[in-house]
């Protein structure tokens, strides 16, 4: 086999972007089992323990629970924009999965050097923000599409709430593109390496780093931020008309995004697969380095996936004046702010 | 010329993605129960009857959000490529950082200016109570909203 | 003297940064975004001399750099690349347009108030669309006069619908966004043509920039191209500067936007669309005498420019016969203007002369102060007349206001007299500058067109003033008061006016003459 082959290298990708898609979905599906169970544990309640041992197969439950339940479309609703707007939303969030760099170097027996990412491009960042602010079109579309009125007041929140956080977003990953001078997100992480840990970029880059989780929250619609789906007030949101799989492919999309913003917030700021003082253990290119830094990479996403459940198991919701003012009056200052802060620093050579 | 061959996986990540997408979709039409009936089909207003169109006129304080938003995301899409060049042209092979710090910081200082205009105009408040209410804490943090706020009540 | 906070070669070779020579523009731009965080900051009903202080202020500061730059400046006449150039039409047509501003600002402080409108909000625009007109003469590269021209159209649109309650305005500032973005996209087309055809064998892109344009204009890789680009920006200068058959948004525009408005509009983006006619078509598609592509587009759009300014004028004037709405009048009437300001264009772009040529722009630009300052007077005295929400704006409205208020119909009369280009009046003196260089270059019927066309233009000037002197007012008239600020924009006027038309010699022996000439007449 020539590896070399464009046709193969292309059969290569597709099998690892299938592979990866297989392993979010998995994660995606752990992810909700998880948030339900710790919620529970929050709550002082169980969660579902039912369905195998400790619940582990409820996700399978719920998947063939929602396979069967009967699709409803609304009779007022604009039905090819109803049905493109969980498509837009699910492959929106689908599409970033691609370029980010799960692990270091690698040299592999018969493969020889590999990176551990899929695809490397050098506009990355640009390609996971770009794409990621697709997804506001399901989600607008969804809410205008059902014709309900609570639909189309959550769709235009959600709208709002989304372009509003996407701003300081976006500054706040400018401080990070200035320290790293580049897109590219493998680089970024490399530049990360050494030092025990204390050239991650949250060092340098705390006010981006908080700025950036806290509008990486509300741009996925979670608590404290829900008020899409303020179900006290909207019932479901944009989401309110829509049933079945098409239901599931919006949640599946809620929980691909929070995936990609800790994927996102793992590799800007903390290092990406970088695990302090590995190097000493083993040698870098080695296979154990490469399995030991996965599983760090996994475990700082994991953290912020857990991150995300505990704010919901314990803040209440913003009213939306307020989250608008939030967004608006604090944290787009605070990223604008640290911008200059960090352009000045590199400009005076400190950084 | 860049090479076009980095960016094959996007084509096939949105094959996987969409394809994964529209099955779903398809497949809930397939499996399905089909039991329909007017009511079910309405539009979800707490089991009443719809009142009116849900395609009404809202308020205007999105669509200005929606053109700031522009505008600002504009602004930030500038800052991106600078921020990418900076660290390279402000060394000292091209010792450019004073000109480009300068520059940007000028622009930076404009959309303040223009941040601070749409701030003080009121188009961030989205109810009148809470400006109100930040008019009031303004005050109240200023130190001088005691008496007026007795006088007022 | 290329000085930019004590940086040194390498930004010059990477960046050819010069502010000096964008003082002007940076002046009025910085003293637009003041205005508007006064705005912001004060409360609505205090703010306006504030706000119209600082702009004045600004305007002025622009005008004595502007004439720094004139008299004073030595160094590089190009910066930004080209982007930005000195030279005697950007600072001649730099002048002028600070002048409108500030005439803009004086006569529409009295709107302003009764109108209760944000005074800070229209004084900033009002900066930014002079910035954006200055823009549009210093404009060394078409892609620079685009976004200068988009800078001044965006800030008049929100002007012409400044009446936010007045479903007039509202319709003048649609039709006028709908339209100006139409012509905008037509020059933007010509543009992208133009580059396209300026591309070269070698394989080197084309330009945008003037100068190489006419440059490249013989070597050009495909010459049908460039005909349609210079077609469309042609069309799009036409629509900006209101030429027939491409004025039809004029007269509803005019008519619907606040007269203050309407006079900023009948006055300054006029003037900087013909800045920006002259630059690109006199130096990017110049006279040359070898036959080629340049000398067929040479006089390809001389032809043009005659049968338009014939169409102009004769649609303007006889267009304007026919209203009863002194407003709609006006507009006409500054279709009309347009049309003799195209005489001494064709007049400057036919030149093969350098000096005649020279004479010719600055021909056309003292016609275009001229023209300016009596517009500016006349749309004065119809804001006063007119009152609030524009109530009275027909011809019986001005019924035997004459003796009345005197100084009003005065000043009035002295604008109509000049707009029609009476001996003694601005007016005859720019007429007569402008066609004696169209006959300087032979065009003896377009002059004998554009005189007859005068003599029809009497009509309408002369019934305005037989109406406030002659007629009997039916009702009841109080002569309305004329505040300080309008008093002095009026004066201001008719001084300008009798000045120009008298010694006119000396403002346009500043425009023709060259930097070291002005030196010695303002004794520097």
């Amino acid at each position: 086999m020539d590896l070399s082959n464009p046709y193969i290298q292309a059969a290569l990708q597709f099998l690892a972007i299938f592979i990866t898609f297989n392993v979010v979905l998995m994660i995606v599906a752990y992810t909700v089992l998880a948030e339900r169970r710790i919620l529970g544990f929050i709550q002082g309640r169980l969660g579902p323990n039912r369905v195998g041992p400790g619940g582990v197969l409820q996700p399978f439950a719920d998947l063939l629970k929602f396979i069967f339940k009967e699709e409803i479309v609304p009779d007022k609703s604009t039905r090819f924009v109803y049905f493109l707007a969980p498509l837009i939303a699910v492959t929106a969030a689908m599409m970033t999965l691609i370029v980010y760099p799960f692990g270091p170097r690698v040299t592999l027996p018969y493969f020889g050097q590999v990176e551990l990412v899929i695809a490397r491009f050098d506009i990355a960042l640009l390609y996971v923000l770009a794409v990621t602010s697709i997804g506001v079109y399901g989600i607008a579309l969804a809410g205008w599409a059902s014709n309900s009125k609570y639909s189309l007041m959550g769709g235009l929140r959600s709208s709002a709430q989304m372009i509003s956080y996407e701003l300081s977003l976006g500054l706040s990953l400018v401080g990070v593109i200035l320290m790293s001078g580049t897109l590219d997100l493998y680089e970024i992480v490399e530049q990360q390496s050494g030092w025990y840990g204390f050239k991650w970029n949250i060092f340098p880059q705390f006010i981006g780093f908080v700025v950036y989780l806290t509008s990486a929250i509300a741009e996925t619609n979670r608590v404290p931020f829900d008020l899409p789906e303020a179900e006290t007030e909207l019932v479901a949101g944009f989401h309110t008309e829509y049933s079945a799989l098409k239901f599931a492919l919006f949640f599946m999309a809620e929980y691909i995004n929070m995936f990609t913003v800790s994927v996102l917030a793992t590799t800007l700021f903390l290092g990406g697969w970088n695990v302090p003082g590995l190097a000493l253990l083993f040698s870098p290119g080695s296979i154990p380095f490469a399995v030991f830094s996965v599983i760090g990479f996994f475990v700082k996403v994991f953290f912020f996936l857990f991150l995300y459940i505990w704010l919901r198991g314990t803040l209440p919701r913003f009213r939306f004046d307020q989250l608008m003012s939030f967004g608006w009056k604090f944290l787009l200052p605070v990223a604008l702010l640290n911008v200059v802060l960090t352009a000045t620093l590199v400009w005076l050579g400190v950084l | 010329m860049f090479d076009l061959k980095a960016y094959l996986p996007i084509l096939l990540m949105f094959i996987v993605a969409a394809g994964f997408a529209v099955s779903q979709v398809l497949i809930s039409q397939l499996i399905g129960p089909k039991r329909r009936t007017p009511t079910k089909l309405m539009p979800y207003e707490c089991g009443k009857d719809p009142v009116g169109s849900a395609r009404e006129r809202f308020s205007v304080k999105f669509y200005l959000v929606a053109m700031i938003f522009v505008l600002f995301d504009i602004e930030l899409i500038f800052l991106v490529p600078w921020a990418v060049v900076f660290k390279r042209l402000a060394g000292p092979e091209f010792g450019l950082g004073t000109l480009m710090y300068v520059e940007m910081m000028l622009f930076i200082a404009l959309l303040f200016v223009g941040f601070v205009y749409i701030w003080k105009k009121g188009i961030l408040d989205w109810s009148q109570a809470a400006r109100q209410e930040a008019e009031a804490e303004a005050e109240m943090l200023a130190g001088q909203s005691g008496e007026r706020l007795r006088r007022a009540a | 003297m290329n000085i930019y906070f004590g940086l040194q070669t390498a930004t010059q070779q990477f960046a050819d940064v010069n502010l000096w020579l964008l003082m002007p523009e940076l002046i009025v731009a910085s003293a637009g975004v003041l205005v508007m965080l006064v705005d912001a900051f004060t409360k609505r009903l205090d703010q306006r001399w504030l706000t119209g202080g600082i702009s004045l202020i600004g305007l002025v500061a622009a005008a004595v750099s502007c004439v720094w730059l004139w008299t004073s400046w030595t160094g590089p006449t190009e910066a930004f690349f080209g982007m930005i150039v000195l030279d005697r039409l950007r600072l001649s047509f730099t002048l002028v347009f600070l002048v409108v501003s500030a005439l803009s600002v004086l006569l529409s402080m009295i709107w302003v108030e009764w109108e209760r409108l944000p005074a800070g909000e229209f004084h900033a625009l009002l900066l930014f669309a002079t910035a954006g007109m200055m823009l549009m003469a210093s404009g060394g590269d078409l892609v620079m006069i685009f976004l200068g021209l988009e800078l001044l159209s965006i800030s008049t649109y929100v002007m012409a619908g400044f009446r936010r309650t007045d479903v007039r305005s509202n319709e003048a500032s649609m039709k006028y966004f709908i339209l100006g973005s139409f012509s905008s996209a037509f020059l933007l087309y010509g543009t992208a043509l133009v580059y396209g055809a300026t591309a070269m064998a070698n394989g080197t892109p084309g330009t945008t920039n003037i100068r190489e344009i006419a440059q490249r204009l013989d070597t050009a890789l495909y010459p049908p191209l460039l005909f349609a680009g210079a077609a469309m920006l042609l069309i799009g200068f036409g629509f900006k500067v209101a030429t027939a058959p491409f004025h039809v948004w004029t007269p509803d525009v005019y008519e619907g936007a606040p007269t203050p408005v309407t006079a900023f509009m009948a006055a300054g983006p006029k003037a900087a669309g013909f800045a920006s006619f002259m630059r690109v078509f006199l130096f990017g598609f110049p006279f040359v005498v070898a036959a080629g592509t340049a000398q067929r587009l040479h006089s390809a759009w001389i032809a043009v420019l005659v049968v338009l300014a014939v169409i102009t004028m004769t649609v303007g004037n006889t267009a304007a016969i026919l209203q009863s709405n002194v407003k709609r009048m006006l507009a006409y009437s500054s279709i009309a203007h347009a049309g003799y300001v195209l005489v001494g264009l064709v007049a400057a772009g036919a030149a093969s002369d350098l000096g005649q040529r020279n004479e010719a722009i600055a021909a056309v630009v003292f016609y275009l102060l001229v023209y300016s300052i009596m517009t500016l007077g006349a749309f004065a005295v119809v804001t006063i007349l007119a009152r609030s929400g524009d109530r009275r704006t027909e011809i019986e409205d001005y019924n035997g206001i004459g003796f009345d208020s005197p100084w009003l119909a005065f000043a009035f009369s002295v604008s109509l007299l000049s707009l029609l280009g009476v001996p003694l009046t601005a007016g005859f003196m720019g007429k007569v500058m402008v066609f004696s260089a169209a006959l300087d270059q032979g065009y003896v019927g377009l002059v004998v067109v554009a005189v007859l066309n005068t003599v029809v233009s009497a009509y309408y000037y002369l019934r305005l003033i037989v109406v406030m002197f002659f007629r009997e007012r039916s009702g009841a008239w109080n002569a309305p008061l004329v505040p300080a600020s309008m008093a002095i924009a009026l004066a201001l006027t008719v001084v300008g006016i009798f000045y120009l038309g008298i010694f006119p010699g000396r403002v346009i022996e500043v425009f023709q003459a060259s930097p070291s000439v002005i030196s010695r007449l303002l004794g520097t």
